[in-house]
């Protein structure tokens, strides 16, 4: 036997606004249709309709349908929102989120999402684990759902919308659908003919048409209909008729039509206001970091990367990259990179709307070795990375590599990336280094090169002097020469000589040499000192 | 029957050992963090501290440029590195060669290399790594930090008046001794040997450390000569570097009565 859950968001549009601006809360909102807008285009007008209300709005007189003006009669004091997509689409994304983490087979309607859950009390122990699993899960990322469980998809999507009024979730036994829908009024079934309605299932005027009709007829309950010969009720009022009887009588039994939970991770809000300054936007950017971190982890997945889209206010749009140096679910971390981001290429205008994509990626996984020493977490490592590249820049940050040509001077910096390097160095034949048995005497380096002046006595180095430095040159060995990349647009033709000077210190300078076509004379450099 | 009991309870206290006996506070060991010391490379020093710089502290190595401090400093890397341990080396100055470091062994993909712009940053990035965890080693080097002394400390030791880069905040955090007191903390926390290299200005000029009473061992390197070898009428080559060590303090169990010594680095 089949068994469905349904998690239904009440209020929806305001439950995604709240959850896009968590501020708002405890004030009595109320959102517009977009129409009938003001000059600017994003503040609702006087006729805009009413198209979601706060529990707090509803407690002050105001209802759907409404004009703006009419509640403002009502109500001076109310906040006034426009019907914001981009939050709307982020919170059904979430509910997907939500649903996929507890069961494989979820179904998208609207405001609420179906599940199958026919085998799972062998991970969540019975129906009530699982809605109890569905409505942590909504709380952390910023949503209340009511939860219904039942034998079919309508049943549950019932009562569900009935547990998202009293706050409990309704757990619908085996087997006893139509025994608990029979007391039930026929008001109950408005959302579920909405929903059929919205999938053009039936015609529009169908359900107030068919609960008028019900109602000349004496039929109050679900029950009542239920008891109604289906024939008959198929032969009056047709294919609609004969559904909400399958329904009242606990005999539908529509399938669940399976959809993936969406691949890209998106929040977004759109602003009444432009914003310029630099703090407000990171102060959005990481409330929609924070929301997508949690949706990550719902999954298990960590940020490997956000892509940040801005609407701006002359009608452009601008994006930024921002990337990270091993995936992570820092918050904090992200909004310090998401801010270097901006800072490096500010948008050309104020900003009215923000979008952010997480590019998903799974943690590092580690196998820890018995023989081994334990090396950082990589999960913490991964962090401190991020961390360390918002500190200091990302390309300050990794595993140092020796320069693979002749110019001795040059190196690269790559990812740090240990527990991929040790898998790789257990596969292949790299030796692993040695110490060196005696010891070398380590260069400290100068970068860039000190420009050096050098005065030199019957061919030998006699002083130098440079920048914070200079002495008498006590002994000097060399020239070494070094021409590379003669190749190239840069060539490298160069005497090295090490130095030690008067004041005690031993030097490796260089003198560039002249000749070719980016010829810049004879100069000296130290680029060294031995230490 | 009060009585009796209370003569059985002293009887029984007069019995025990006298390490056992009420007012007696035993001695606890002194705690050397997991994985004890690491070796330097050099056992010569490594028998001067005991066994090497140890875990759970913070140690400093100073003197003047061209000393050996940053040759001791990246043996004892090697060393770290091909014992499959993870290090850090924090780089104010952007000085480390990674050129030299492969030369002396170090096994580079252990090896995380951080530059940070200033010292505020150098000391956010070693609290930072220090929280990580799993990290043997963290080396700080400062960079130059002038020889130049400032006022006396109350122990009458001059203290350096910090000059590296950072601007007036990174000069007062290296100055402040509750900054070493915390990165001292955190490292015996995280089990980690930090090694802090206050880097000279020049080499003329010498640096008596930082830390301070946060050090946990202090080794102070000074020249004793430059070895170059050669023969007539062709350029002379440098051999190495020899070098005076004196353990100028190192807390501990294992501390030795010897506290200086010679070593000689070698330029192949």
């Amino acid at each position: 036997m089949s068994r469905f859950a349904c998690a239904v968001v009440p209020r929806f549009p305001v439950s995604a606004l709240l959850r896009a601006e968590p501020e708002l809360r405890g004030c009595p909102l109320v959102i517009c249709r977009q129409e009938g807008a003001v000059a600017n285009g994003r503040s609702p007008g006087p006729r805009s309709i009413l198209v979601g209300v706060s529990r707090e709005a509803e407690r002050l007189g105001i209802r759907t349908g409404m004009t703006v003006a009419q509640a403002l009669v009502r109500h001076s004091d109310l906040v006034l929102r426009p019907r914001d997509e981009r939050a709307i689409g982020a919170a059904r994304e979430a509910l997907l989120d939500i649903a996929g983490s507890v069961s494989p087979r979820i179904e998208s309607d609207g405001n609420a999402v179906y599940l199958d859950i026919e085998g799972l009390d062998k991970i969540f122990s019975s129906d009530g684990g699982i809605a109890a699993a569905l409505s942590t899960r909504a709380e952390r990322i910023g949503l209340t759902v009511g939860v219904g469980t039942a034998g079919s998809k309508t049943t549950a999507r019932i009562a569900a919308g009935l547990a998202a009024r009293t706050g409990e979730a309704i757990l619908v036994a085996a087997g006893k659908d139509a025994t608990w829908l029979a007391p039930h009024p026929l008001s109950v079934l408005t959302p579920v003919t909405q929903a059929a309605r919205a999938r053009a299932a039936s015609p529009r005027e169908t359900w107030p048409a068919l609960q008028e009709s019900f109602q000349r007829l004496g039929l109050r309950h679900l029950g009542d209909l239920a008891r109604l010969p289906s024939r008959e009720v198929g032969s009056r009022f047709g294919k609609a008729g004969t559904r909400l009887w399958r329904i009242a009588a606990g005999k539908e039994s529509s399938p669940l039509l399976p959809e993936s939970p969406p691949l890209e991770f998106t929040e977004g809000v759109s602003l009444e206001y432009s914003v310029e300054s630099l703090e407000a936007l990171l102060f959005l950017m990481r409330g929609l970091i924070d929301r997508l971190i949690h949706r990550l982890a719902i999954h298990g997945l960590s940020c490997g990367g956000l892509r940040v889209g801005l609407d701006l206010a002359d009608g452009g749009h601008a994006e930024r990259r921002v990337g990270v140096l091993a995936p992570t679910a820092d918050v904090k971390a992200l909004a310090i990179l998401t801010r270097h981001a901006i800072e490096a290429e500010p948008p050309r205008a104020a900003i009215v709307g923000v979008r952010a994509i997480a590019i998903a990626d799974r943690p590092r996984p580690t196998q820890l070795d018995l023989f081994r020493p334990t090396g950082p977490s990589p999960e913490r490592l991964a962090t401190t990375l991020v961390r360390l590249a918002a500190l200091c820049g990302s390309e300050r940050v990794g595993r140092p590599v020796p320069p693979r040509g002749h110019r001795p001077e040059a190196f690269t910096v790559t990812s740090f990336d240990p527990v991929s390097e040790e898998r790789v160095r257990s596969k292949g034949t790299e030796p692993e280094p040695e110490p060196s048995r005696s010891g070398r005497a380590a260069l400290r380096a100068l970068r860039p090169p000190r420009r050096a002046q050098v005065f030199q006595e019957g061919g030998n180095i006699a002083y130098v002097r440079a920048s914070g430095l200079g002495g008498r040159a006590v002994v000097s060995g060399g020239p070494w020469r070094i021409e590379t990349e003669w190749w190239s647009e840069r060539p490298c033709r160069r005497d090295y000589y090490d130095v030690q000077l008067s004041d005690g210190g031993i030097y490796r300078l260089f003198r560039e040499l002249g000749g070719g076509a980016a010829s810049v004379g004879d100069q000296w450099f130290i680029d060294g000192c031995y230490d | 029957m009060q009585g009796a009991s209370q003569l059985r309870v002293e009887d029984l206290l007069s019995q025990l050992p006298g390490t056992l006996r009420r007012g007696h506070v035993p001695e606890a060991p002194e705690w050397e963090g997991e994985g004890g010391r690491l070796s330097t490379g050099y056992s010569e020093i490594d028998d001067l501290l005991g066994g090497g710089v140890p875990r759970g502290r913070l140690s400093e190595v100073v003197g003047r440029g061209s000393v050996g401090t940053t040759s001791l400093a990246q043996r004892l890397l090697a060393s770290v590195t091909t014992d499959e341990n993870f290090a850090a080396w924090i780089d104010v100055a952007d000085a480390f060669d990674p050129a030299s470091a492969s030369a002396a062994g170090v096994a580079l993909h252990r090896l995380l290399w951080v530059r940070p712009p200033d010292l505020v940053a150098a000391f956010a990035a070693t609290e930072i790594l220090l929280a990580t965890g799993g990290f043997a080693l963290v080396f700080l080097d400062t960079g130059p930090v002038r020889g130049a002394l400032g006022p006396k400390t109350r122990q009458g030791r001059p203290r350096p008046r910090g000059q590296a880069a950072g601007g007036q905040k990174g000069r007062r955090m290296l100055a402040a001794p509750q900054t070493w007191l915390r990165l001292a903390r955190a490292a015996e926390q995280s089990r980690t040997a930090l090694v802090v290299l206050p880097g000279a200005g020049s080499a003329k000029e010498g640096c008596l450390g930082l830390a301070g009473s946060a050090a946990g061992v202090r080794l102070e390197l000074s020249p004793v000569q430059a070895v170059w070898e050669g023969t007539p009428g062709a350029p002379l080559l440098l051999e190495g570097l020899v070098s005076r060590i004196d353990v100028t303090r190192n807390r501990g169990p294992q501390a030795r009565r010897q506290r200086s010594r010679q070593m000689r680095i070698r330029l192949d």
